[in-house]
């Protein structure tokens, strides 16, 4: 048995102790367990996961979260200061003491309301098929049609127990009716070694839109395999921002499809990686009607041994005439040990189009360096400005002014910890 | 104390290519010098060894500004010591705020120099005065360091940046390349401005165009990566005339 | 009835040592089979080139008009200092044809440097493909590509696809890749026809001036029946 299999017989293990207590489809659970135990982990000869190797955390061993109500104060210390409302998991579990809802937001959570909305799909996706086959909790928030509900965060936070490894698998579903608006924050913290596996399913009814940011800061010795779906609805929007900056490997999965006419999504991301981080954000977005629009802007700032992934596909179906496709992808390397993997792909079934994408990977320019430390910019701060500077077009795509705030902030923190 | 700034016997190059064979120039505190001299001379070369470009190699001879020693500092120490180079090129910096960057520069410089730093809204008052002075449209401040600049707006920027950071000694490398006259004329005024005793200036040029708006108080002739000759402003005059093929023999 | 379909199984190895260059041209029109893609040849080709030597050139143009089923990536491993590789194509599909072309340029030596310049044109109901690997290696120091993918849709019925992979260990390496899908615009088969070109010249006109750069790298004569061949491709396919 090879180190993939290995690593799935664990989970294989916890499914068959936990599955009369699972809530939900007992059916459901079965045909994931069914699809993951023929599957497995994902391995090298899967084309999706060309980049990104699962064998560390196949040789990781993770046990069940203990149930406490475990005092998070330090983590909760570490959450963004945004004023808005919290939906706050421990160690993947609701906690009801700690969350509220905004105003005209319904905010329920899976272990009370187990809802599959059917986006996700465990028979391809390995993850997916894991996360559906053990989920326990996640959040269940809606915005009923015409709402706009403002701000909600949404928080992760892993509390660590030495020497014994949690995993857990959040399962969120997030739904605006028509015309309903919300902004979502979503922060990972943690600390310790723990396995984090969110699937998250969100369904824009028409003219509806979800600003999405995501802050990944997990900890160092943290995996965050994240997967999500999003089907969005005629002129409805689906824009969202995705920082990465923690877990010694993550993977950062979205499935955005645009369904109704006139709908548009942005999958902006920057991963900032150093050590021996392994951050890989992988995207497909599916054009299944006319008139829709995507952007997408993802930037990898590479150190250490780092090695960034980033897969874009871009797929046109027949009918989705006058579609709208941008993609621009660029990564830095700031040391010489770094290393990057890009694949955007186009794949266009429709003629009239308007398809375009865009890679470059190099350096910081030293002449830029030159001209800036000529205006008496000392080295450090002139290679921490063009960096800065390097990250502002995929950052300035995100207009919460808060949550803009509490990213400048994350990047400013990395920094300072990369040049200590 | 003697000039402001003492070049002797330099000699540099890249790539193993000697350029400069051999440079003697004095450049005293209060003056404004001319360097010129054909393509291929080494013009280019002095600027950027004097701004401190890291792919050129200084391989003898000495540098010495305000009586420190030039070529053992760092290109930002070069610039808080008072050093400006105004480029033939500058270079474009997407995703940096023009204002950021003159503030960061400005204040970098200050705090080297022991003086208080400013803060956004005074460097705004200083900066806007300053592009008004150019006659700059305002969004030069919002837009991104030279990007979408045109050869023009360039070279205004990079007087602005002049002005702020007030050099004891600036360099301009060609900054008449490229600019009709009114924009030339709009520079030489933001150079004029500056004159004064606490203020030199080396003004690299191919054509004596410039040197009618910025009169030089002594003109130098570089050819083959030295000084062939030197003399008074009515020597750019006589280059017109004649050439440098004359001069060229003699070297 | 027997089987219509040949199958064509080349292999092609250059190799160039010091300061040598090789330009290998092709141009492909082998029978592509019927309107209802009956018949036909299965043209699997196998290309390879390794610029071993300091200096070394391999420049790799096709234009690839023919044959039911393409695969073709030619190569280049550019191992010698400074040395390039180039490829440039133009595959044309139409009807049922299947086109899956595109490169691997894979830097070993420093400052060596690649161009990459491939345009697609899929018209009927055919699939055009371009895939593409450009690797950079630890010790590739300063080395440098360009990619630019173009594809041209010609009817609502074809499919264009771009895959390209890119992986980069030297950071002081440049890489850039473009790529653009689009069809031909309203306005410009509206200009050239106004001006007295029948639709058919406007869009062999418009598509010989979207492969000009690789049809400019052709010898003259290749250049010539290129361009014809072009046009004789595409004869038909705009209603």
């Amino acid at each position: 048995m090879n180190a993939l299999a290995a690593g799935s017989q664990g989970f294989l293990a916890r499914f068959e102790g936990l599955r009369d207590r699972l809530p939900g489809d007992p059916a459901l659970r079965a045909a994931a367990a069914a699809a993951f135990r023929a599957n497995g982990l994902p391995g090298p000869r899967d084309e999706a996961w060309k980049y990104t190797s699962l064998r560390p955390l196949a040789e990781a061993s993770f046990h069940e979260p203990l149930v406490p109500l475990a005092d998070c104060a330090a983590l909760l210390a570490r959450l963004p200061a945004i004023e808005a409302p919290r939906a706050v998991f421990v160690d993947g579990r609701f906690r009801a003491d700690l969350s509220a809802a905004p105003p005209g937001v319904v905010l329920d959570h899976f272990a009370a309301s187990p809802d599959f909305p059917g986006l996700a799909r465990p028979q391809r996706d390995s993850l997916v098929a894991l996360n559906t086959m053990l989920a326990e909790d996640g959040a269940i928030v809606t915005v009923p049609a015409g709402v706009d509900g403002g701000t909600l965060m949404l928080a992760s936070l892993a509390t660590d127990t030495p020497g014994r490894a949690v995993a857990f698998h959040p399962r969120h579903v997030i739904r605006l009716g028509a015309g309903a608006r919300l902004t979502l924050i979503e922060v990972s913290v943690g600390e310790g070694s723990y396995l984090h596996n969110p699937v998250t399913e969100i369904l824009i009814a028409e003219d509806a839109v979800l600003t999405h940011v995501r802050l990944q800061d997990e900890a160092a010795r943290s995996f965050h395999l994240a997967t999500l779906y999003a089907e969005i609805a005629a002129r409805g929007t689906y824009d969202s921002f995705s920082l990465t900056l923690g877990a010694r490997m993550a993977r950062s999965e979205v499935h955005a499809r645009l369904a109704g006419p006139g709908a548009a999504t942005h999958l902006n991301a920057a991963q900032l990686l150093s050590g021996v981080q392994h951050a890989d954000f992988t995207t497909v977005v599916r054009h299944d009607a006319p008139g829709c629009a995507s952007r997408q802007t993802v930037k990898n700032v590479l150190a250490g041994r780092s090695r960034g992934v980033f897969q874009g596909r871009i797929e046109v179906a027949r009918i989705a005439q006058k579609t709208d496709g941008y993609q621009m992808n660029q990564a830095l390397l700031l040391s010489p040990d770094a290393e990057i993997d890009c694949k955007p792909e186009l794949e266009i079934f429709a003629d009239d189009v308007k398809c375009s994408h865009g890679a470059t990977v190099g350096e910081l320019d030293p002449a830029q360096i030159f001209y800036l430390r000529s205006r008496g910019v000392p080295e450090a701060q002139a290679r921490a400005m063009l960096v800065r500077a390097f990250l502002e077009s995929a950052l300035d795509a995100v207009s919460h002014v808060q949550a803009r705030a509490a990213l400048d902030h994350a990047v400013t923190l990395w920094w300072e910890r990369q040049a200590a | 104390m003697g000039a402001l700034l003492q070049i002797a016997g330099l000699t540099a190059g890249i790539d193993g290519r000697e350029i400069l064979t051999g440079i003697d120039l004095d450049v005293p505190a209060g003056e404004v010098h001319a360097v010129m001299g054909p393509n291929g001379s080494g013009k280019s070369t002095l600027s950027y060894v004097l701004a401190g470009r890291e792919d050129y190699a200084v391989t003898g001879g000495s540098v010495r500004f305000g009586g420190a020693d030039l070529l053992a500092m760092a290109p930002e120490e070069r610039a808080a010591a008072g050093l400006f180079l105004a480029f033939q090129y500058p270079v474009e910096l997407p995703g940096v705020g023009n204002a950021n960057f003159l503030r960061t520069a400005l204040n970098a410089i200050r705090r080297a120099r022991g003086e208080p730093e400013l803060d956004a809204v005074n460097f705004l008052k200083l900066a806007r005065a300053e592009t008004k002075r150019l006659s700059m449209p305002d969004d030069m401040l919002k837009r991104n360091v030279n990007v979408g600049f045109s050869g023009g707006e360039k070279k205004r920027n990079e007087v602005l940046q002049m002005a702020l950071l007030r050099p004891r000694l600036a360099i301009l490398d060609e900054t008449d390349s490229g600019l009709d006259i009114d924009a030339l004329k709009i520079v030489a005024d933001g150079v004029n401005a500056q004159r004064g005793p606490e203020f030199a200036a080396l003004v690299i040029t191919h054509y004596q165009r410039l040197l009618d708006y910025i009169v030089p108080d002594r003109v130098h002739v570089l050819i083959g990566g030295r000084i062939v000759r030197s003399g008074g402003p009515e020597l750019a005059h006589e280059l017109e005339a004649s050439g440098y093929a004359g001069l060229a023999e003699a070297a | 009835m027997r089987d219509e379909n040949q199958l064509h199984a080349a292999v092609v190895e250059l190799v160039a040592m010091d300061d040598a260059t090789i330009k290998y041209s092709t141009v492909q029109n082998w029978y592509p089979g019927d309107a209802e893609g009956r018949g036909g040849i299965y043209n699997f080709v196998t290309k390879r080139g390794a610029c071993r030597g300091a200096r070394s050139k391999i420049s790799w143009t096709q234009v690839e008009t023919g044959s039911a089923i393409t695969w073709k990536y030619p190569s280049c491993i550019l191992q010698g200092e400074g040395s390039v590789g180039e490829f440039y194509s133009v595959a044309v599909t139409t009807n049922r044809q299947q086109a899956d072309t595109g490169t691997k340029m894979i830097h070993i030596g420093a400052n060596t440097r690649s161009t990459i310049v491939s345009k697609g044109i899929s018209a009927g109901r055919s699939n055009n493909t371009y895939r593409g690997l450009v690797k950079i290696l630890p010790k590739a120091a300063g080395a440098r590509n360009h990619t630019q993918c173009d594809s041209l849709l010609i009817g609502d019925q074809c499919g264009a696809h771009t895959v390209p992979y890119i992986e980069s260990r030297n950071a002081t390496a440049k890489v850039e890749h473009e790529a653009t899908t689009s069809k031909i615009a309203e306005d410009q088969l509206f200009y050239c026809r106004s001006r007295g070109l029948s639709q058919e010249d406007a869009v062999n006109m418009i598509v010989n001036g979207f492969c000009k750069e690789v049809l400019k790298e052709l010898p003259m004569e290749f250049a010539v029946e290129a361009q014809k061949l072009l046009a004789v491709s595409l004869e038909g396919s705009v209603g």
